[in-house]
């Protein structure tokens, strides 16, 4: 029951996260839930289980599209990088936004992330305030893209 | 001679994981907490009925936390050629989770619909009683989760 709800009104902000730490999955959750937003979390701790639910695969069949992706990098199975390289190329999942959330230092890291058009990259642990104003930006522009194609 | 397994799909609890899941969610036990005193105290409905409400969606909004967090971390989800005890009991708990949620999510929107229609307090007797019936099943819940866990870490046997 992947699903967590911020109380308010209107469509919830789909937000998918995957994470495999537990404390940093919570420190997530929290600062959203300091956001203000309304939004519904999914969470997933490994890439395949993350790529299951993006092409709601098995008892994924009706999952919800994310309207932002929270990406870990080093994840068990399937890493963060294959899962943003499976999903660039997926013609329904390519312009999902997708913020990588990493502890990396590597820059190497940054690099394959930002050829691969991630929106932003935010090492951890984070600015709450930072990480917040990108996922205010990105809230706002899920409503432009869906006031745009209704 | 040759034997033949099929692998199943089966829930295997990460009993360590999962305690550490129940460990660190203060916010989730304080509201159990909190509701359990609302639902015991001898005052009545005008002194608790707001109040009940209010806890209510607290205690929904931190326990989809709890159990979002404890169905990623504290299970594991996979196909294995052997079911034990432990797997089906693991099963049964997530099962629980949703009917839990469910639950508590029908309960809460109904007394906020009771506050809205100006109704709350009339109906405050029988909120309390779906509220006492509610709590219930969810200390049944977490004492079979508990039972899970010492099990796994060779510390306990089930119940029947």
């Amino acid at each position: 029951m992947p699903l967590v709800t911020s109380e308010s009104t209107g469509r919830a902000l789909e937000i998918m996260l995957v994470e495999d730490s537990l404390l940093d999955a919570r420190l997530t959750i929290e600062a959203l839930k300091r956001c203000g937003i309304f939004h519904r979390l999914s969470l997933f701790r490994d890439g395949g289980e993350a790529m299951g639910f993006l092409n709601r695969k098995g008892v994924f069949a009706r999952a919800p599209r994310p309207d932002v992706i929270l990406l870990d990098l080093i994840l068990p199975h399937v890493d963060g990088v294959a899962v943003l390289r499976e999903l660039r190329a997926e013609r329904v999942l390519k312009n999902i936004p997708v913020v990588v959330l990493t502890s990396s230092d590597d820059g190497e890291d940054q690099k394959q992330c930002e050829a691969l058009g991630v929106n932003n990259y935010i090492r951890k642990p984070f600015n709450e305030q930072k990480f917040l104003a990108v996922i205010r930006h990105l809230k706002e522009l899920s409503l432009v893209t869906e006031f745009a194609t209704a | 001679m040759s034997t033949t397994t099929t692998a199943v799909a089966t829930t295997m609890v990460n009993a360590a994981f999962l305690q550490e899941v129940k460990d660190s969610n203060l916010q989730f036990w304080q509201n159990i907490h909190d509701f359990k005193r609302l639902l015991y105290s001898a005052a009545g409905p005008i002194e608790h009925a707001a109040k009940l409400v209010k806890l209510l969606g607290e205690l929904r909004d931190s326990m989809a936390v709890e159990f979002s967090l404890e169905e990623t971390y504290g299970y594991i989800d996979g196909s294995y050629s052997v079911q034990s005890v432990s797997a089906a009991k693991a099963g049964i708990a997530k099962r629980q989770h949703r009917e839990l949620y469910l639950r508590l999510h029908e309960i809460s929107e109904s007394a906020e619909e009771a506050q809205y229609r100006g109704t709350i307090v009339d109906d405050f007797g029988s909120l309390v009683s779906v509220c006492k019936e509610f709590l219930d099943s969810l200390e049944a819940h977490e004492k079979h989760e508990s039972e899970l866990i010492r099990y796994e870490l060779g510390m306990g046997r089930f119940g029947r």
